[in-house]
C-alpha cells in the first residue's frame, strides 16, 4: 500500500469515527439517571420517547416538548447535564404540555409530560422496531459511516490479498 | 451493435454516441401549450460523442468507463462514504418543478405521487433543468451524458432503474438561552431500485441511518422506507400497488421536519405505511387513495395505525395546481400519545408559479385526535425563487397548534439557499428560527443547517 493509499484509508477511518461518534450522543444512561434523580426517585425508567420524537433515538431527535424544556436548561450530551437540567426544570415548575401539571409531577405520577392525554408511561411495552421488534436504545445504532468505512477497509484488504 | 434503452433512449456502440430522444414532452418547460393544457409536442434529442467523455466535467464518467469493475466498485464505495460523511438532499421530491409546467410527478418519478427513483426522462430533466449549467445552454445537445445512473458510467437495462440518495447534515442548534450545539447527522444513505417492465412495477429501497427506533427500521440502523409491487394500466394513468408506500397526503416535499409533515405524520423520512393504493395521473387531475394496513415494521400490533390516506389535485393551468388531502387512522395505542387514538388530518394545498423564477407552495391541515380534546392545525407557505438555474432562494413560514399540547401556536421561519452545483449533487444552507409553544410559554429556538446531497 503506497503512502497515498495509506493516507486515504486513514482519512476515511478518521472520518468514519467522526461520523459515528458525533452521532452517539444519545445516552443509554439517561433513563436510569432520570429515574434516580432524588426529586423524582422513580420506580420505573422513562421510555426513550419522553425525550426523543417518535422514539427515534439519535442526537438530532431530542425535540419533544419535554426534551426542549430540558435542553433550554442546559441538557447536552454530557452525563452530568441531566441532573442540572432537571433541577432547573423543577425549580421553574415547567409544564411542557400545558395540562396544568408540572413535568416533574407528571414523571412522578408516571404520566407523559409531552401530552395532555396523560397516558401512563410506567412499565408499558414500548414499540419495537424492525424485524426483531427491538425497542429503541440509548446509543446510536452502528453508524452507517462506520459500516461503510469498515467495508472500504475490507475491500482494500481483499484487493491486497488478491 | 445497437440496443435500445426504452423507447426514448438509444445507445449505439459502433459509432460511440448517446442519443436521448424525448418526442412527447417539452423538455425545456416552455410555456407553449397544446390543446387541453398539455405540454406542446416537440421532438428533442441529444447526441453526444462518447469520444469527448474525457473533457471537462465528464472526466469522472470517463474514468469509470476505463477502469476495471473492481475499481468501479471501489469508487462507488468511496462515493457512498463521502456522501454519508461529508456532504449531502434526498428523495428528490421537488414540488417547485411546477415552474417548468410539471404539474404532475409521474413523468419523472416511478412513484406517480412523486419522490424517489427517477425515470430515464426524469434523470435527464435533473441534468437539464435542475443544475447550474455554467454558461452552457440547457438546449445544448452536448450536456446530458452525466444524467444516467452513476453519472452515465453504467448503463442498466431499460427496465431496471437503480438509484441511490445520500444526504447528510451539519447542524448547529440552540434551544432557548442555552448555547449552540453542533452535530453531524446522517440523514439518508439509501440505495434504491425500480423495475418497470410493461405494466409491472416494483420498487425497493434499503439504507442506513444513525438513529435507533426509526419507524422504517428493518434492524437497528438499517432501514427500508419503501418497497412495493404494482401494475400500471389504462396507458399508465392508473397504478395499483401494494407494499410499504409513502402516505399520499399534501405536498410531497423533502423537508420532513416542517410542521405540516410532522403534525400529519406524512413525511418522506420514515412514516410510510404498508397498504394498498390506487394512483391516478392524468393531464388535469391526479390523486391517490391508500388503504393503510399499518406499519408492519413496528410491533406489537397495538401500535399499528389502520385507515386511509389520500389526496386529489387539479391543475387547471400549467403553472397552478390545487389539492385536498384526507387521512383517518386508528391505533389501539398511539405510539406518541400512548393511548387509543383515532387520528384525522384534512387539508388543502396549492402550488403556483406566477412567473418562472417564483414558485409559491402552501398547505393547511386540520388535525383532530380522539385522545386529545383540543383540535390542532398546521400550515406552511413557501416561496422558492430561482434567480439563475440551479440556485434557489427559499423562504418558508409555518405555524402549528399541536393538539397534544394544551398551549398556544408555534411559529417557524426558514431562510434557505440551495444550489444544484453539479450533476447529481446539491447543497443547501438553512437558517431556522422557531418560537415553540410549550404549555403557557414559548421557547425560542435557532438552527443553522448545512446539507449536502448526492444521488446516483
Amino acid at each position: 500500500m503506497n503512502k497515498t493509499k495509506q493516507r486515504l484509508t486513514l482519512g476515511l477511518l478518521v472520518l468514519g469515527s467522526l461520523g459515528s461518534s458525533a452521532l452517539a450522543q444519545a445516552k443509554s444512561e439517561f433513563p436510569s439517571e432520570m429515574a434516580r434523580y432524588p426529586t423524582l426517585n422513580l420506580s420505573y425508567q422513562p421510555p426513550c420517547s419522553v425525550c426523543h420524537i417518535d422514539g427515534n433515538v439519535g442526537s438530532s431527535t431530542p425535540i419533544t416538548p419535554f426534551a426542549l424544556s430540558l435542553r433550554a436548561r442546559g441538557l447536552t450530551g454530557q452525563n452530568n447535564s441531566l441532573s442540572s437540567a432537571l433541577s432547573k426544570l423543577d425549580a421553574d415548575a415547567v409544564d411542557s404540555d400545558g395540562d396544568g401539571t408540572t413535568d416533574v409531577a407528571e414523571l412522578k405520577a408516571g404520566t407523559d409530560p409531552n401530552s395532555s392525554a396523560n397516558a401512563s408511561i410506567m412499565n408499558d411495552q414500548e414499540p419495537g422496531y424492525g424485524c426483531g421488534g427491538t425497542a429503541p436504545h440509548g446509543r446510536s445504532a452502528p453508524g452507517a459511516a462506520g459500516v461503510l468505512t469498515l467495508g472500504w477497509f475490507l475491500l482494500r484488504r481483499r484487493r491486497g490479498q488478491a | 451493435m445497437n440496443h435500445t434503452l426504452g423507447s426514448s433512449i438509444l445507445y449505439c456502440e459502433i459509432a460511440p454516441c448517446l442519443r436521448l430522444d424525448f418526442p412527447e414532452l417539452d423538455l425545456y418547460g416552455t410555456r407553449d401549450r397544446g390543446p387541453d393544457h398539455e405540454p406542446a409536442v416537440r421532438s428533442h434529442f441529444v447526441m453526444v460523442s462518447t469520444s469527448s467523455l474525457c473533457d471537462g466535467q465528464l472526466r469522472l464518467a470517463c474514468l469509470l468507463r476505463r477502469r476495471s469493475w473492481r475499481r468501479v466498485v471501489a469508487l462507488t464505495y468511496l462515493l457512498l462514504l463521502a456522501g454519508a460523511l461529508l456532504l449531502p438532499r434526498s428523495a428528490q421530491a421537488y414540488p417547485w418543478m411546477i415552474r417548468h409546467d410539471y404539474t404532475g410527478c409521474a413523468t419523472c418519478h416511478v412513484d406517480p405521487s412523486g419522490a424517489g427513483v427517477l425515470t430515464a426522462y426524469g434523470a435527464a430533466q435533473g441534468d437539464i433543468l435542475l443544475r447550474t449549467r455554467y454558461g452552457a445552454s440547457a438546449a445544448d445537445p452536448d450536456e446530458t451524458p452525466s444524467a444516467g445512473f452513476l453519472w452515465g458510467a453504467v448503463k442498466p437495462p431499460d427496465w431496471f432503474l437503480p438509484s441511490g440518495s445520500f444526504r447528510s447534515l451539519i447542524l448547529a442548534d440552540k434551544v432557548g438561552s442555552a448555547g449552540f450545539g453542533g452535530q453531524l447527522v446522517l440523514m439518508q444513505a439509501d440505495l434504491r431500485a425500480a423495475i418497470v417492465k410493461g405494466g409491472f412495477r416494483a420498487y425497493a429501497s434499503a439504507g442506513a441511518v444513525n438513529v435507533s427506533g426509526s419507524a422504517a427500521s428493518v434492524s437497528g440502523g438499517l432501514v427500508s422506507r419503501q418497497y412495493w409491487v404494482g401494475w400500471s394500466f389504462a396507458e399508465d394513468a392508473l397504478l395499483l400497488r401494494a407494499g410499504r408506500i409513502d402516505l399520499p397526503f399534501g405536498i410531497r416535499q423533502i423537508e420532513h421536519v416542517f410542521y405540516v409533515r410532522v403534525a400529519t405524520r406524512t413525511d418522506l423520512n420514515d412514516t410510510q405505511q404498508h397498504g394498498v393504493s390506487l394512483a391516478y395521473s392524468g393531464g388535469l387531475l391526479r390523486g391517490e387513495i391508500m388503504a393503510i394496513a399499518g406499519n408492519y415494521q413496528i410491533s406489537p400490533d397495538v401500535y399499528r395505525e389502520r385507515g386511509y390516506s389520500g389526496y386529489a389535485e387539479i391543475a387547471p393551468l400549467s403553472n397552478a395546481a390545487f389539492g385536498v388531502s384526507s387521512l383517518v387512522t386508528h391505533a389501539k395505542r398511539d405510539k406518541t400519545l400512548w393511548v387509543p387514538n383515532t387520528r384525522q388530518a384534512h387539508g388543502v394545498f396549492a402550488r403556483w408559479s406566477p412567473v418562472r423564477p417564483l414558485v409559491l407552495l402552501g398547505e393547511a391541515d386540520l388535525i383532530v385526535q380522539s385522545a386529545i380534546s383540543a383540535t390542532g392545525y398546521a400550515t406552511m407557505l413557501q416561496a422558492d425563487v430561482e434567480p439563475t438555474q440551479g440556485v434557489h432562494l427559499i423562504a418558508t413560514a409555518e405555524n402549528m397548534k399541536d393538539g397534544s399540547v394544551s398551549s398556544g401556536t408555534s411559529w417557524g421561519g426558514w431562510l434557505g439557499l440551495g444550489w444544484f452545483f453539479a450533476p447529481h449533487a446539491d447543497a443547501r444552507f438553512d437558517f431556522q428560527k422557531e418560537s415553540r409553544a410549550l404549555g403557557p410559554s414559548h421557547l425560542s429556538n435557532t438552527a443553522l443547517m448545512l446539507q449536502f446531497h448526492v444521488y446516483l
